[in-house]
């Protein structure tokens, strides 16, 4: 919100560090390679499942689906998913038999070959519908009257109705579930980059308390977490961060408001690396921790163990709702509605989400968060990890260091 | 407190009349914000999520939001009547419904953003509601938020000013040998310490040499070299409104070829902000900047010299050949006629500027564009 007068801080001094505090150890981004050009998500994963619904092709224009069908993290097509320039978005077409296509608006064709595993590029020139583009290439392919699986929970109904007009002979179906169901299960190089991004969640948020100090306001300690992310070679997103009784509000930023004693602190962190989110939550109190602050964050973090040591192969999602409600029952905090955890990947939220109806069966290589809450008196108690599923037991990834105890800023 | 409304209420309703609509419904995080004074981020990425606002012939405006949005969309709105519906309960469709019927729209004629809502989405609002006629209205938006109303300037100019601050904090600290990842991230933090943390929705390019020749190129881990130049773009949001800036500066005293296309590319975008004047055609100045661009001697390919910025970054009007509208006092636009010489490299300057009844106001006035910036 504009504040009176509307001035801008311009005069703080050098913008070497914040509040001249060292930033000991926090160059990590350096040595951190960019992935080969490669398939690192598995095409014939989703060229298996769209045989069972008998897709000819399958069209990605989502960011998340996008990067998975292609290897591309496009500007445009993350401006498109806000509606910003939505009429230059990319699509790769992913055929059940044949090489893939993608098509770019043309300023983005080079950047698009650089990353891409898909050679066939096609650039579309300035004044080209991206429908067009589609429909020619899905013609080209013999698919005129083909079976196309497009993104019916993603794809504007304008452009859903273009793209009919261009080719009344298809029949176009939601291809949502094929998708989310092939990005479930995570690769190995999608296990890599959610472990690290995980972890630079985690480091991040942690240094952002370590550099704290009583009578901060909350704007300096979030940006050093949005430094942090940064320094280590990921993207943040602004996104839920707030002290005292700030830490209710659902998605709420930083502003002015200053740390004084007694005042939790809630950040929701999320950073992203070459299109992997990670989702991370930590808790921290302003001095010493009252016995009431200090017990209800170990129950918390009971709540979340206990879920996460259920998280193994076989396991229904919904099971594990189950248990997060019996575990808040015997610890006396309120039980959460609806979701107590949700997959994690190229989507915040994606598959399988952790509530009371959802019957998708654990793999190893799923990626999920547990993220219990509890509101107290005025302020909201919250704590997430992201775990991956294996063969055996469960790996937290978020974990960078001990946090049993609830951190103090002093 | 509420922040303060920035929606042009008299075009709105205007453009609503005109299409003979009853009400208009916005579901793209923009235009919802537009009638309502939040941006619901969580609604981009959790398509389950869907943030409504439904706005009527006497201008008010009711909300359909997810439960755990509300707290903090009644501290930013200026809108009261909110209703709230929960995830994997019930659908915001079937909620909206309930809105349409309570408020007697049920079988109105209603307008709805077809080019942001799903098609899974639009097929379900069909089912629910056989009786009212549901049409686009994406153009009624797209037309009343072309006049930019004071506290909508007013964010405009400090988000331009603050983006610029940062650039020349980050040029003024850099020097030959940095990474074009370290000069980022200064600018990135300076965007941050300059506002206490408002800024919001950055991102960034810091292309130096070679790199210069890619477009939406990020930052890399290539180290800038004596006479290397640097394109530095920044977009960054401050309370929701955007600025877009490009820069281009070079590594040690520059050369004279690099001195003299810069000199070209400056003068042409000084040339294009004069003609942001009150009754100029957008289809004109198009053609006049890029007759300035030939005129170089480099040919122009390019789709778009400028265009109208706010809550996204690309507004109508864009400055491109097929659009015909006459520009007004009130409009913001970024202007960006750059000079792409192939092989060599791309001198993009790109500002914001204010068109006022007295001509154009650079709102963008930070970093001294005179001269080629010489960094070390």
């Amino acid at each position: 919100m504009p504040r009176p007068g509307g001035v801008l801080a311009i005069d703080l001094g050098s913008s070497t560090g914040f509040r001249g505090r060292k930033m000991e150890g926090t160059v990590q981004g350096e040595g951190l390679a960019a992935p080969e050009r490669g398939e690192w998500t598995s095409i014939a994963r989703l060229q298996e499942l769209m045989g069972k619904e008998q897709l000819d092709a399958v069209v990605a224009v989502s960011p998340w689906n996008l990067i998975y069908s292609s290897g591309c993290q496009l500007v445009l097509q993350d401006l498109a998913a806000f509606n910003e320039s939505r009429e230059r978005f990319a699509a790769a077409i992913v055929l059940a038999d044949g090489d893939p296509v993608l098509t770019v608006w043309a300023q983005e064709e080079a950047y698009a070959r650089a990353t891409s595993w898909i050679t066939d590029v096609r650039p579309a020139k300035s004044f080209d519908r991206t429908v067009d583009v589609l429909a020619s290439v899905l013609s080209e392919k013999g698919l005129a009257n083909g079976r196309i699986g497009i993104e019916k929970k993603y794809m504007d109904v304008g452009s859903v109705e273009l793209l009919a007009a261009a080719m009344p002979g298809a029949s176009f179906e939601a291809a949502d579930d094929t998708f989310s169901h092939a990005r479930m299960v995570k690769s190995p190089f999608e296990i890599q980059m959610m472990g690290q991004v995980s972890l630079i969640a985690a480091k991040a948020t942690q240094l952002a308390w370590e550099l704290a100090r009583p009578g901060d306001a909350e704007y300096s300690v979030a940006a050093n977490m949005v430094y942090n992310v940064i320094r280590q070679g990921a993207a943040p997103m602004v996104f839920n961060m707030g002290a005292g009784p700030n830490s209710a509000f659902g998605h709420r930023w930083a502003n002015d408001k200053v740390l004084k004693q007694g005042d939790i602190f809630h950040s929701d962190t999320k950073a992203r690396l070459f299109g992997y989110w990670a989702d991370v939550t930590r808790m921290a109190v302003v001095g010493e921790p009252s016995e009431y602050q200090a017990t209800v964050y170990r129950k918390l973090v009971a709540v979340e163990r206990e879920v996460i040591d259920r998280m193994r192969p076989g396991v229904l999602a919904s099971e594990l709702y189950e248990v997060s409600r019996a575990a808040y029952k015997r610890e006396g905090l309120n039980v959460q509605p609806r979701l107590i955890g949700h997959g994690i990947g190229l989507c915040l939220h994606e598959e399988p989400v952790l509530t009371p109806d959802c019957d998708i069966v654990l793999k190893p290589g799923m990626t999920i968060t547990v993220e219990p809450t509890h509101y107290g008196p005025g302020e909201r108690y919250h704590y997430e990890d992201i775990v991956l599923v294996t063969e055996t037991e469960p790996r937290i990834l978020s974990n960078y260091c001990d946090t049993s105890e609830i951190f103090a800023i002093r | 407190m509420p922040r303060e409304k920035v929606t042009n209420v008299p075009r709105l309703l205007d453009a609503m009349e005109r299409e003979r609509l009853d009400a208009v419904i916005a579901v793209s995080p923009d235009n919802f914000f537009y009638t309502c004074g939040r941006r619901i981020l969580s609604a981009v990425s959790n398509r389950n999520r869907l943030a409504i606002s439904i706005t009527m012939l006497d201008a008010s405006t009711v909300l359909v939001i997810h439960r755990n949005e509300e707290a903090q969309t009644r501290q930013d709105s200026w809108v009261e009547e909110i209703h709230t519906y929960l995830e994997f309960e019930q659908s915001p469709i079937a909620s909206l419904v309930e809105v349409l019927e309570e408020k007697g729209l049920a079988k109105s004629r209603l307008g709805i953003e077809k080019e942001y809502l799903t098609a899974a989405y639009y097929d379900e609002l069909s089912a629910r509601l056989p009786n009212a006629s549901v049409v686009a209205c994406d153009s009624v938006f797209d037309w009343a938020r072309m006049i930019k109303t004071k506290p909508e300037i007013e964010a405009l100019r400090l988000a331009s000013r603050g983006a610029d601050e940062a650039i020349l904090r980050a040029l003024q600290k850099a020097k030959p040998g940095d990474t074009e990842a370290s000069l980022a991230t200064t600018m990135v933090a300076s965007l941050m310490e300059i506002s206490e943390g408002d800024f919001r929705d950055m991102s960034w390019g810091v292309a130096s040499g070679p790199n210069m020749l890619i477009t939406h190129y990020w930052a890399g881990r290539r180290r800038i070299e004596p006479g290397d130049l640097i394109r530095i773009n920044l977009r960054a949001a401050l309370y929701e409104y955007q600025s877009h800036l490009y820069r281009i500066a070079v590594a040690g005293p520059p050369a004279e070829r690099e001195r003299t296309w810069y000199e070209k590319a400056r003068d042409n975008h000084y040339r294009a902000i004069e003609r942001m004047v009150p009754g100029a055609r957008v289809s004109d100045l198009f053609k006049a900047a890029k007759r300035d661009i030939e005129t170089t001697g480099v040919s122009f390919h390019g789709s778009l010299v400028g265009h109208s910025t706010g809550i996204l970054r690309h507004e109508n009007p864009r400055i491109q050949p097929y659009d015909g509208t006459v520009i007004e006092s009130g409009m913001v636009f970024a202007v960006e006629p750059h000079i792409n010489i192939p092989g060599y490299a791309t001198f993009h300057l790109e500002d914001i500027v204010l068109v006022t009844d007295k001509g154009p106001e650079l709102l963008s006035d930070v970093v001294d564009t005179r001269a080629l910036f010489v960094i070390g």
